[in-house]
């Protein structure tokens, strides 16, 4: 237990210190940010306590927006994608979503995939809606959250592949 | 209260998030003038189509009282075009109106009447003139403490006194008992100029009704053989049946005309 504490923490940390001091002036094609501390909400243990997971989504989404300053976006995605992350999981993974420690072992690739795919688009279809707040930047939600899905894909992919080797 | 706590301890996660959402949403508006302005729209929006809606419901309930006031309005209306007229001294008003409704009426027979309800305690009495606002309906021919009865125009033994908008040839309107709705005007000499279409209107030269009430239009006419008047038709404007709402005119000079006559 103890041992899953340290590990969400150093996730949490190094997911937050990152996005903070690296990511967030990434500017990949001179504006494209890759959103990397959804490691966290993504890396939880499958059956790790729902409520623990929202407070510590809102906290974490809390610090990036309060130390990027950012009006609230990214609490408000970080929420609601800890909210649905269960339905997710059961979505991805079917039978094997009772696995605890899915993200790293135990399971398909191509289900993980699908679930970081599904986390990342609607994570960022959240926050770009959030940030534009109109129905006529729809053209530009739907871009941003393509390009910089894309972005975040790739190297959290990079990321937890080298996890699940260690 | 147990089973409300178990309903909060079932959908604990749920409660969680929406509360916190909803902090995340407040901190969102505080911290950017964007979606504080985007957040006020939003709720300018959300409280105006409530309150339109319940504006909406309120007006129904009030469409009686609203009714009333517009009839009350009405009157007064009619009242000051009725005195306004140009020979009459603008300092003192010739005529007072008062509002009424029909409470019975018939259109069947050849002697029509009609009941109304108001009476001798609302100031009403005999050979008052009653119009609707589309036209005239009769005169006052007895009252009681709360009712008046009105012989309708569509009775032959009433004659009202009329004229041709566009020439003041004066005449004589009665009903013939035939065809409701449609009256004769008689005495107009044949030296004048009818048309179909012309319009009729009160002479004013009776004590019932103001001059230039409007009546209806001519709808046929004809010479009669040797006698040199026409033989006109005039279609009311106010369809009589119908009528609810009326407004009795009361001619304050009448007992001093009826004297002098």
């Amino acid at each position: 237990m103890l041992h899953e504490n340290v590990r969400l923490l150093k996730y949490y940390i190094l997911g937050s210190l990152l996005q903070i001091t690296v990511f967030e002036s990434f500017d990949f094609l001179g504006y494209i940010d890759p959103i990397f501390y959804l490691i966290f909400i993504l890396i939880y243990k499958f059956d790790g306590n729902h409520i623990k997971l929202i407070l510590l989504s809102f906290s974490l989404g809390l610090i990036i927006d309060l130390l990027t300053q950012n009006p609230g976006s990214n609490t408000i995605s970080c929420i609601i994608i800890a909210y649905i992350r269960p339905l997710l999981i059961n979505f991805s993974f079917g039978v094997n979503s009772d696995i605890s420690n899915g993200m790293v072992s135990g399971t398909r690739i191509e289900n993980r995939f699908l679930f970081i795919v599904l986390i990342i688009l609607i994570h960022h279809f959240i926050y770009f809606s959030i940030s534009y707040f109109s129905y006529s930047a729809l053209i530009s939600i739907l871009r941003d959250t393509f390009l910089t899905a894309l972005l975040t894909i790739i190297l959290i992919g990079i990321t937890l592949g080298f996890i699940s080797k260690k | 209260m147990q089973q409300i706590i178990n309903a909060i301890l079932r959908n604990k996660t749920f409660i969680l998030f929406i509360t916190l959402l909803f902090l995340s949403l407040i901190f969102l508006r505080n911290r950017s003038l964007y979606h504080q302005s985007k957040f006020n729209k939003i709720s300018i929006e959300f409280t105006g189509r409530l309150f339109n809606i319940s504006a909406s419901f309120k007006e129904y309930l009030n469409l009686k009282k609203t009714n009333e006031a517009l009839f009350y309005e009405n009157k007064k209306l009619i009242e000051k075009k009725i005195n306004s007229k140009k020979h009459l001294n603008e300092f003192n008003d010739l005529y007072h109106v008062f509002n009424g409704k029909i409470v019975k009426n018939s259109i069947k027979s050849s002697k029509n009447y009609l009941i109304i309800n108001k009476g001798k305690k609302d100031s009403i009495y005999k050979e008052m003139g009653v119009i609707s606002s589309r036209g005239i309906i009769g005169v006052i021919s007895s009252v009681s403490e709360n009712y008046s009865s009105v012989i309708s125009v569509l009775n032959t033994d009433l004659q009202i006194n009329a004229k041709f908008k566009k020439n003041n040839a004066f005449g004589s309107l009665n009903w013939d008992g035939k065809k409701i709705n449609q009256l004769k005007l008689n005495d107009i000499p044949v030296i004048n100029d009818v048309r179909i279409g012309d319009t009729i209107v009160t002479g004013g030269m009776s004590t019932y009704f103001p001059d230039g009430i409007f009546i209806g239009l001519v709808s046929n006419y004809s010479f009669i053989a040797g006698k040199g008047y026409y033989n006109i038709d005039v279609e009311l404007n106010n369809s009589i049946g119908n009528e609810v709402n009326v407004y009795i005119i009361n001619n304050l000079n009448q007992l001093e005309i009826k004297n002098l006559e």
